[in-house]
């Protein structure tokens, strides 16, 4: 990666000398070494602060909404930030030519927590090859799956290459098709046992709102969810579900599976469930390959005369 | 639950169609069980899911969403946006566990006045097997 | 000094129960613990802290503060019940703390917050005191200790197999008794000394001498804006932060009935301050942030002469972008020198 971060760097100071851009995002060094955190080089010499390793977890896309109001934007951007950026352009909320995308391919990143429980002690680097993730702690380097080492988020990633970038830094990972497999086992318990499961973790929703905040998908103006007649402030059960239900249905045929919101949330509710049963209908009802890839028009903003009436189709456990 | 217990239905109708349906129903003096309330709306597109997650959550122990029949819809083509929409929200709420018979989409025509007796009475019966509602319910 | 089982916990606690009190206890939830009502199910033991703190006890997320019912001209207004009697078990020294520094801003000066009175005067805090700190545990730099009583009833002080329980107030000596059959006489070294050598990794990356006057004479220092840019205007820092006490006051109707009711509001939401009229005097996340972290370093030390942070370390393993306060007092020390 570092021969990637020495070009980043170089391409970011490039563009914030000629002017192109008025800032460029990407990650900076974080309290601690392996939680690097969004950073913003607004002059040149802040290029060479610019950082990328497996540590850098957070979304960027998100940051563009905020950051072209005062003019270009160029950013580094993971597959998972493309989606996040084709997400905002298909919403029309930034135009390309405000954009300056510097693509690099994404492996997944190591979550530091897990790492450090796989590994026994801190991590202070960690190589992502293939199936394989290799931990390097103070005292030894040794290797451990994917699935004990990195996000949540990236274990299900099926797109690790940006499908919009200026410019792309090493070689693009061809997409794939991501396995929704996971929605099934909710489906498959009795309805009382999937209500109760939901429940349990509504309740431990805090309405914090940081899902929606780090959404790329979640970039209306105003949101009904800040609305008391769309939804009251308490924290009863039947206002959670609504909570949920509503933030899922407004970004259902939307979402781009960046899994920001599942990471952000501090209770553990697995949001990436709720998206996903919408992404799976949509693929199984009205053929949407892959509705987290931004077409021209979403999946719900259209229909066709022969659409199925998934009303019949659905029905318990199917 | 007592043995009078009757369930309550919110009916979303669309005012071109089906709710001239349930008024043939009634002009037509066809029994049903008064189990539900309608509201009005000028095409079944209008339907926000937000509104059958409401009704459920003020006590209705069944919702049924109708309108005109696909290629019927007043506007061309709100009812096809409803399909799409209700489609996935329908399947939505089950997969938060709501039973699959309390929310109902249909679709009734001006003509369809039996269709919606029918409609109803299956409903209802559903709906009395079931008993009431308490998922997704604010405390009283 | 006394010694109490780990195997008569249960016992004990449903005891509590039996009292009519609610006993709240940290549970596993799908891996995430969680301070929850008991009722039997196993209660979790390794943990730091659960996601919830005894704020969501003492100052609960929503709670009623009024009823009403009628018409406008002939409304009747009744109190909702008083607040049941409960016991917290498991709480941390640090949460228990947090209760404290909330205690000043309830309790103190001329205007008594009566819910919040109420509440605290029918709970009971039994806290587990900590043999480890986790990754993100920094108490001892805000003069907090593992092992420390301040704010718990009860301090349980773990050993093999069992607990060392300590009882500061009476409260605690009385939910103690419930146990007396259970408890044994055991020889031990003052189990508070163990809080002296825990490691603390992140507690000594925190420097705070001094730091209240620099920020209040840097209100307008541009590193504010470099601090705040990543912040994505949430409120996850101070929903999960026990000494945050912010709430709104809002009315849920319904037809002729209804509720007035408060919740938690969080200072990083971009409407927490909206007016009426449209103004709003924090509109930015500079504004925002700035506000949040001068309350914390600055002007609650200025009005009571402490910080208001226990050093319970959930907004550093919560927040999304690492925006919390051990980073902020760094990144302020750097260019605040």
């Amino acid at each position: 990666m570092s021969d990637i971060q020495a070009r980043l760097r170089e391409i970011a100071r490039r563009l914030l000398t000629e002017g192109h851009v008025r800032v460029f995002i990407g990650f900076g060094p974080g309290f601690e070494a392996n939680r690097p955190v969004p950073f913003f080089a607004a002059d040149p010499d802040a290029a060479d602060r610019l950082l990328l390793d497996e540590f850098c977890a957070a979304g960027l896309a998100r940051y563009v909404l905020e950051e072209v109001r005062e003019g270009p934007v160029g950013l580094v951007a993971r597959g998972c930030d493309g989606l996040g950026l084709e997400r905002l352009l298909a919403d029309h909320r930034v135009a390309r030519e405000q954009l300056y995308v510097v693509g690099v391919s994404c492996r997944g990143v190591v979550d530091p927590d897990r790492a450090c429980a796989a590994a026994g002690e801190e991590v202070r680097a960690a190589r992502v090859n293939g199936e394989t993730v290799t931990l390097i702690t103070p005292t030894a380097e040794r290797s451990f799956p994917r699935s004990a080492c990195l996000l949540d988020k990236c274990l299900r990633c099926q797109d690790p290459t940006p499908r919009i970038a200026d410019v792309l830094l090493g070689e693009a990972i061809p997409p794939g098709e991501r396995d929704l497999a996971h929605v099934d086992a909710v489906e498959r318990m009795p309805s009382d046992e999937r209500y109760r499961f939901w429940a349990r973790q509504f309740e431990r929703c805090l309405r914090c709102l940081a899902c929606r905040q780090v959404c790329p998908a979640c970039n209306c103006v105003s949101c009904s969810l800040d609305r008391p007649e769309w939804l009251e402030r308490g924290t009863g059960l039947a206002e959670q579900f609504m909570f949920h239900f509503t933030r899922a249905y407004h970004v259902a045929g939307r979402c781009v599976a960046c899994g920001e919101c599942e990471r952000a949330c501090p209770a553990g509710i697995p949001l990436g469930l709720l998206n996903d049963k919408f992404m799976k209908d949509l693929r199984d009802l009205f053929g949407v390959a892959a509705p987290h890839r931004p077409g021209d028009v979403e999946p719900l903003g259209k229909f066709c005369p022969d659409d199925p009436e998934g009303w019949h189709e659905g029905g318990e456990g199917t | 639950m007592s043995s009078d217990w009757q369930p309550r239905i919110v009916g979303f109708a669309c005012r071109w169609c089906t709710y001239a349906g349930a008024d043939l129903a009634g002009t037509s003096r066809l029994e049903y069980p008064a189990t539900v309330r309608l509201v009005r709306v000028p095409c079944s597109g209008r339907v926000n899911p937000s509104f059958v997650l409401r009704a459920f959550q003020r006590g209705a122990d069944g919702v049924l969403v109708a309108g005109c029949h696909p290629g019927d819809c007043h506007y061309t083509s709100g009812n096809l946006f409803t399909r799409r929409r209700f489609s996935l929200v329908k399947r939505f709420l089950e997969y938060l566990g709501l039973e699959p018979e309390r929310l109902r989409v249909e679709w009734i025509s001006a003509a369809e006045g039996q269709r919606f007796a029918q409609v109803i009475r299956e409903m209802t019966d559903d709906l009395c097997r079931l008993g009431p509602n308490r998922k997704m319910r604010e405390e009283p | 000094m006394r010694f109490l089982p780990a195997t008569a916990l249960p016992r004990w606690l449903e005891r509590l129960r039996g009292d009519g009190a609610t006993v709240w206890a940290p549970v596993d939830e799908d891996g995430v613990v969680v301070l929850r009502p008991w009722e039997g199910q196993p209660i979790a033991s390794r943990y730091v802290n659960p996601l919830n703190s005894l704020k969501d006890v003492l100052l609960p997320r929503t709670e009623t503060i009024l009823e009403f019912e009628g018409r406008p001209t002939d409304l009747a207004v009744r109190e909702p019940a008083p607040p049941q009697s409960q016991v917290v078990f498991g709480t941390r020294p640090c949460d228990a703390a947090a209760m404290e520094l909330n205690d000043r801003v309830f309790l103190e000066g001329t205007f008594v917050d009566e819910g919040f009175r109420r509440r605290r005067e029918t709970t009971t805090v039994l806290t587990v005191a900590c043999t480890v700190a986790g990754p993100h545990c920094f108490c001892r730099a805000v003069g907090g200790s593992p092992t420390a009583p301040r704010g718990s009833d009860l301090v349980l002080h773990p050993v093999e197999n069992g607990y060392l329980p300590e009882a500061p107030t009476s409260r605690g000596e009385k939910a103690l008794r419930a146990a007396s059959d259970l408890v044994e006489d055991v020889e031990h070294p003052d189990p508070r000394e163990a809080g002296r050598t825990v490691a603390m990794p992140l507690a000594e990356r925190i420097a705070l001498d001094g730091l209240a006057a620099r920020l209040r004479d840097h209100f307008e220092h541009p590193c504010w804006d470099a601090i705040s840019r990543r912040c994505h205007s949430c409120g996850l820092c101070t929903f999960v932060c026990p000494t945050c006490y912010c709430f709104a006051v809002f009315d849920s109707l319904r037809v002729t009935r209804g509720r007035r009711q408060r919740g938690w509001d969080s200072c990083q939401f971009k409407d927490f301050l909206l007016m009426a009229g449209g103004h709003n005097p924090r509109p930015t996340r500079k504004h925002r942030v700035r506000q949040r972290f001068l309350h914390k370093l600055c002007y609650f030390p200025e009005a009571y002469g402490e910080y208001q942070c226990v050093g319970c370390g959930r907004c550093v393993a919560g927040c999304p972008v690492g925006l919390h306060l051990p980073a902020v007092v760094d990144e302020l020390g750097e260019v605040l020198g």
